[in-house]
């Protein structure tokens, strides 16, 4: 490579860097104008303030419960992912491959997915009681509409003319199913997970407002109830790092899976999916 | 007439009061290509779906009844490749599917054969969706083949390739069919294509019925190309059909 390539390259990545930079470090100079100029006499939002969230949360996360309460919002997020992919998947899968089911259920699930979930708050308080189980319920039924609604449109979205390929070579339902279906509907699901898991995500925090004792909802209105504000910024700032991570890690996993190649064999029907042919 | 691999009689298929397939008479003798020729929509691909179990007929069908129907193996127009396995995985679907059932045992020695056979050894652990038009008919044959049928179906394998593909692989599935001993049908719009493969030519016309039955000269290209066979073909074929046919 030549040194005017290099520092051609070079450059490019500096300048990708700002861009990404940039945009953070005007935020981050925006909260703290707001929070320690306009807002300087004021208690509660000053305690806002970058200068006491940064601190704040390297505090907690070195010596205070954020680890524990991190650890208990992830688990209930996943336990609600796994619930609504256990249920959201066959039903998806069901609705795509049977065409009468899918025009039954078409309006009802549109209609059931605009209901905020949160709406759906006392009922899982009267059904479950208080404690975890009405946030793995609202967590779920949050997350169960995207993954549904993926997995029957990526069902339909297979070319009809693998099932027709399958049944010639003499395949039974279930191996049309495990061979076509499965792996043509991985990259959607997958696709599908990734959207459950940013309703989840906004979901979890207030139904961890509802009668628990940890995670970062509970440490929400922990740090209100003790008036830490550089901590309840701190839990805030939290937040949407996990969050950002999360989706990060998953639309990483996506792209490698719609880029992979396929080296399973048919037995295999959880090989890794190819890109779709043109 | 001999014995033969595969026989209908009186075959008919309709849809929705449209008659596709009009009283089929149809009989292929083993080791032999017959060729159905017909213009687009005169129910070739809808005849080669019947025989390959994916419909049934109406009336008529197998003969006799009730008769063992012979196995098929199918090479549809497009190669309609699964892009989520290899090259090899592709090519062995109908084995695997029968191995669940405990008939195979080795389908990777049987497959690997195939594609050493139709020039796709070295791609056979590649991804199926970066093939050529080409490379991705030839996995399909090697697939429709693998599991041994006793029929190979072909629904206008060639009609999507380019030209110098097309009579490539032409080549390669007369030769196949020669060396396996296989009994195919090819349904086809193509008339050089239909005297180059068939042993015997039949056309399809319009109404979904079978006309009468030529000898065909496969392996012979000039005769394909220009011969008085296919001049005859192409004068009956224009005869029967309300649109030309193509040459």
């Amino acid at each position: 490579m030549s040194r005017t390539t290099t520092w051609t390259v070079g450059a490019g990545r500096a300048a990708g860097t700002a861009v990404v930079l940039v945009p953070i470090l005007v935020l981050v100079a925006l909260w703290w104008f707001l929070t320690s100029v306009l807002a300087s006499d004021h208690v509660v939002l000053s305690g806002f303030a970058p200068q006491n969230a940064v601190p704040a949360l390297v505090d907690m996360a070195w010596q205070g419960p954020l680890a524990a309460d991190t650890a208990a919002t992830l688990w209930r997020l996943t336990a609600g992912l796994a619930l609504a992919a256990a249920v959201g998947v066959p039903i998806g899968l069901v609705v795509g491959l049977v065409p009468v089911v899918e025009r039954a259920t078409r309006p009802l699930f549109h209609f059931l997915r605009m209901i905020s979930p949160l709406s759906w708050a006392p009922v899982a308080i009267a059904l479950f009681g208080i404690g975890h189980q009405p946030v793995y319920f609202l967590v779920a039924i949050a997350a169960v509409w995207p993954i549904v609604l993926s997995t029957s449109s990526g069902v339909l979205a297979i070319e009809p003319g693998y099932l027709k390929v399958a049944r010639s070579l003499g395949a039974t339902r279930w191996e049309r199913l495990r061979t076509v279906v499965l792996p043509g509907v991985r990259l959607p699901t997958l696709t599908g997970l990734r959207l459950a898991l940013g309703t989840a995500w906004i979901v979890i925090v207030p139904a961890e407002m509802l009668g628990v004792d940890s995670g970062l909802g509970y440490a929400i209105l922990n740090a209100r109830d003790q008036l830490a504000f550089d901590q309840l910024m701190a839990v805030i700032l939290w937040i949407g790092i996990l969050g950002y991570l999360m989706d990060a890690a998953l639309r990483r996993l996506l792209t490698g899976t719609s880029a992979g190649t396929g080296t399973g064999g048919p037995a295999d029907a959880g090989a890794e999916p190819a890109q779709a042919r043109s | 007439m001999g014995p033969t691999t595969l026989s209908v009689r009186s075959g008919c298929k309709s849809y929705g009061g449209r008659t596709v397939i009009d009283g089929v008479d149809l009989d292929l003798r083993p080791g032999r290509v017959l060729v159905v020729l017909g213009s687009s929509g005169s129910g070739k691909s809808t005849l080669l779906r019947l025989l390959a179990g994916l419909e049934e007929f109406d009336t008529g069908g197998p003969d006799p009844r009730p008769r063992q129907w012979p196995t098929t193996g199918v090479v549809f127009q497009d190669p309609l490749l699964m892009p989520w396995f290899t090259v090899r995985a592709n090519a062995e679907l109908g084995l695997r599917y029968r191995a669940n059932r405990g008939r195979v045992r080795d389908t990777h020695a049987q497959v690997d054969g195939l594609l050493r056979w139709l020039g796709l050894a070295e791609l056979a652990d590649g991804p199926a969706d970066r093939l050529s038009g080409g490379q991705a008919q030839r996995v399909s044959i090697a697939r429709a083949l693998a599991p041994a049928p006793d029929v190979l179906l072909l629904d206008e394998p060639f009609s999507a390739l380019d030209p110098v593909t097309r009579e490539s692989l032409q080549e390669r599935t007369r030769a196949l069919v020669r060396d396996t001993g296989v009994s195919a049908v090819l349904v086809t719009h193509d008339v050089s294509e239909a005297v180059y493969l068939g042993d015997e030519i039949t056309l399809l016309d319009n109404r979904g019925r079978l006309d009468e039955r030529w000898e065909g000269r496969p392996g012979d290209r000039t005769v394909a190309g220009s011969g008085p066979l296919r001049t005859q073909l192409l004068e009956r074929y224009s005869g029967i059909l309300p649109t030309g046919a193509g040459g």
